[in-house]
């Protein structure tokens, strides 16, 4: 396993993120300034993962500092859990538990060092653990569609409560690796067309679980490479345009798998450097969009990964920043995260 | 706003196959009258329906709370009305599926059908609206007198989103779940679509995991019937067509990156499951080579080519590994040439180049009939290919 990269000593990319610092920050703080718009009231289903985005950027950033702000939110995460179920949390206040969201609230709570203010973590264990399928998959909700984020988000939700013994891990390992294709990669579902960002939830949802043996790493690792465009940026399967999300889905996998450095990271630190917004900050999915706190996390992560600014370093697995991991003491599942 | 909700309750008793729906500035007089009269909020004609923007906005809040208090006290028709007027202003509300989820025992589902399809055609890529969908069919299609109609009529919509919106990933995993429900019925049709345009790579992965699964079930059954002795080869008619397609879409299309990928999964397909024999395998792969470098006219076409090259010889590579018999040794020369050759032109990282090498490497240099030999593999079958000849075992390795 390669080491922690050190930082980048090439300073375009760099001083393009420091020089917008705190315009991303800006950016950031005033996600919800305007909660009367049409845009704001369509992503209701979508805040927890909002809030999950904007943390994570924010301490990137190294700018996660206002105790108001945080008190805040961990007491609106408080409000998001579902009194119908035994300890899930919604993705708003008033809406159904699902697994994703309930993922998200733990992270955030990790991120603000409160998991000790969840009230009877038993119950969203339980929540989770009733959501496994017979064939060993998950589903998020009541409904039961199954879909490999899924698998991913509970096994790292248990192992952030050490509660993996609450699951069958052998059958859920065995339905992630049915999703695999003939090209080493992976889709959501059994024969799914393969896509990088389910690649992502399988490949860290068996680095969590020590199950990465059964991944052909060459192809894989190889099948992740080519989604690299002339542009730098990853596209998430053939022919489609690039895109910054896949800065951190699929790097973070080339990472977890140790073919990180098959890809061009200059080029890639540019395509991410070119996204942002000059003037009013934040990242958007390609050169001259409009950005958006989904992209501007993984723009930023994606950063982070490859050391190619001053960001706090963030777990490939977790997608946590790594001093959370080493905080909170949990498995860092890759021996180069390990501290000393 | 509630008169907003009520016009457009009002819209569907009116119509109830509105088809399509948008969402449009107030200030589109077209639709909504002359610049300064009243938003109306909504309109439909010709089954076709538009919201106002500014409209939707106060129609989604106060839907919304209409929702939560109908469902609150058990108000049926209030909570249907509202949830489709929150899901026309956001598509992935799981509350609003929930809702409508909770009361389908009251839901006509060929109509719930209709609105789902209304919804996915504004709203390609609501991941809840495709899901929901999948339920709903899943329960449609238990009857079985409706079922092939239901299939024929899915199989439509997926077409038409498909040809709306390239390389559409719900709309071909949709198309995929399909083809699983029909499994004991005839054969779903591949979309037209696969013969006018490659730029659908979807398409293409799930045409392949049907002949992998059409030529492991031929397998299963001739290995249960006959006994491995009398196996006649199976799977070959199936496996000529998707290749003779592959070829002709590169030949049409050399600058696209879908059929290249498809054409080299083919490739692995043969090799990996031994399906040619080993005295062609040389032959077939020189023959792609040599068209592939045919094949580079442009920038384009020439990225895409080198790495075809790339990929089949790293299939190759993975085939001479398992595959030690006289005719290798001079196969496993050339195949490090072409290597060679490849790496001058930066066919691929290096360090993926590197992994290949490691394929070639000789193992004891190929001793003659140290391992496996090609001579225990007989049969006279042939696959005949719009590209050539190519002698088939009898033995195929499926698990």
């Amino acid at each position: 396993m390669a080491g922690y990269p050190e930082r980048s000593k090439a300073d375009a990319p760099k001083r393009a993120v420091e020089e917008l610092r705190e315009k991303h920050n800006h950016y950031l703080r005033h996600l919800d300034d305007d909660k009367e718009s049409l845009e704001y009231m369509m992503t209701e289903h979508l805040r927890m993962g909002g809030v999950y985005w904007a943390v994570s950027a924010m301490s990137l950033l190294r700018q996660l500092d206002d105790e108001q702000r945080r008190d805040d939110i961990i007491e609106w995460i408080l409000r998001c859990r579902d009194p119908k179920t035994s300890g899930g949390f919604g993705p708003n206040v008033g809406h159904d538990a699902d697994l994703v969201a309930t993922h998200y609230a733990l992270l955030v709570l990790c991120m603000f060092d409160a998991l000790e203010r969840l009230p009877h973590r038993g119950g969203v264990v339980a929540f989770i653990a009733g959501l496994q399928q017979a064939d060993g998959s998950f589903a998020s909700d009541a409904w039961g569609e199954v879909d490999v984020r899924f698998a991913y988000c509970a096994l790292s939700s248990l192992t952030i409560l050490d509660a993996l013994d609450q699951i069958d891990v052998d059958a859920c390992v065995d339905w992630i690796l049915r999703c695999m294709n003939y090209e080493g990669s992976f889709g959501p579902v059994p024969r799914a067309e393969s896509h990088a960002a389910y690649v992502f939830c399988a490949v860290q949802a068996l680095a969590l679980v020590d199950a990465l043996e059964a991944v052909d790493v060459d192809r894989l690792g190889w099948w992740l490479c080519e989604r690299q465009t002339p542009s730098g940026g990853f596209n998430g399967r053939p022919e489609k345009a690039p895109d910054v999300c896949y800065s951190w889905w699929i790097l973070s996998a080339l990472v977890t798998l140790d073919r990180a450095h098959w890809i061009d990271m200059e080029k890639l630190a540019d395509f991410i450097a070119l996204a942002q917004d000059q003037e009013d900050g934040g990242i958007a999915d390609r050169p001259g969009d409009v950005p958006d706190v989904f992209h501007t996390f993984f723009g930023l992560a994606g950063l982070s990964l490859m050391r190619k600014a001053d960001l706090a370093p963030i777990h490939c697995v977790y997608a946590l920043p790594l001093e959370v991991v080493h905080r909170m003491h949990l498995p860092v599942i890759l021996s180069m995260y390990e501290r000393g | 706003m509630a008169l907003l909700l009520e016009r457009l309750n009002a819209a569907f008793r009116e119509d109830p196959g509105i088809d399509e729906y948008a969402l449009v500035p107030a200030a589109c007089p077209e639709l909504f009258g002359a610049a300064g009269t009243e938003d109306l909020g909504c309109i439909a004609a010709q089954q076709k329906l538009a919201i106002s923007i500014e409209g939707a906005l106060l129609l989604y809040l106060h839907a919304y709370q209409v929702m939560q208090k109908a469902m609150a006290h058990g108000q049926v028709q209030a909570a249907l009305e509202s949830s489709r007027a929150v899901l026309l202003c956001s598509a992935d509300c799981v509350r609003a599926w929930d809702c409508r989820e909770q009361l389908l025992a009251h839901l006509d589902l060929e109509a719930e059908l209709l609105f789902s399809a209304l919804l996915l055609r504004t709203n390609h890529k609501s991941g809840e609206t495709w899901s929901q969908r999948r339920r709903l069919l899943s329960k449609a299609l238990e009857q079985e007198d409706e079922r092939q109609r239901l299939l024929s009529q899915e199989l439509a919509l997926v077409e038409e989103l498909a040809k709306r919106y390239d390389h559409h990933y719900y709309a071909w995993n949709h198309w995929a779940w399909l083809d699983r429900q029909s499994i004991e019925g005839p054969a779903m049709d591949f979309p037209e679509l696969a013969f006018t345009t490659p730029s659908h790579y979807g398409l293409f992965h799930h045409r392949l995991v049907r002949l992998q699964r059409h030529m492991g079930h031929a397998a299963k059954a001739a290995i249960t019937l006959q006994g491995m002795e009398d196996l006649q080869p199976f799977g070959v008619e199936a496996f000529t067509e998707e290749w003779n397609l592959a070829l002709k879409l590169l030949q049409t299309y050399p600058h696209l990156e879908a059929p290249w990928a498809f054409r080299a999964q083919l490739f692995a397909l043969l090799l990996e499951q031994g399906l040619i024999k080993i005295q062609d395998v040389a032959k077939l792969w020189k023959g792609e080579v040599e068209r592939a470098q045919k094949l580079m006219e442009s920038a384009e076409s020439q990225r895409w080519a080198r790495r075809f090259q790339v990929h089949i010889l790293q299939e190759l590579g993975f085939y001479l590994l398992e595959s030690d018999c006289r005719e290798t040794a001079t196969l496993r020369l050339d195949a490090r040439a072409a290597l060679d050759e490849l790496k001058i032109v930066k066919a691929a990282m290096p360090a993926v180049l590197k992994c290949i090498a490691a394929d070639l490497q000789p193992d004891g240099d190929s001793l003659p009939g140290q391992k496996g030999s090609c001579d225990s593999v007989n049969s006279d079958t042939v696959m005949r290919t719009e590209d050539g000849l190519y002698a088939m075992r009898s033995c195929v390795k499926f698990s």
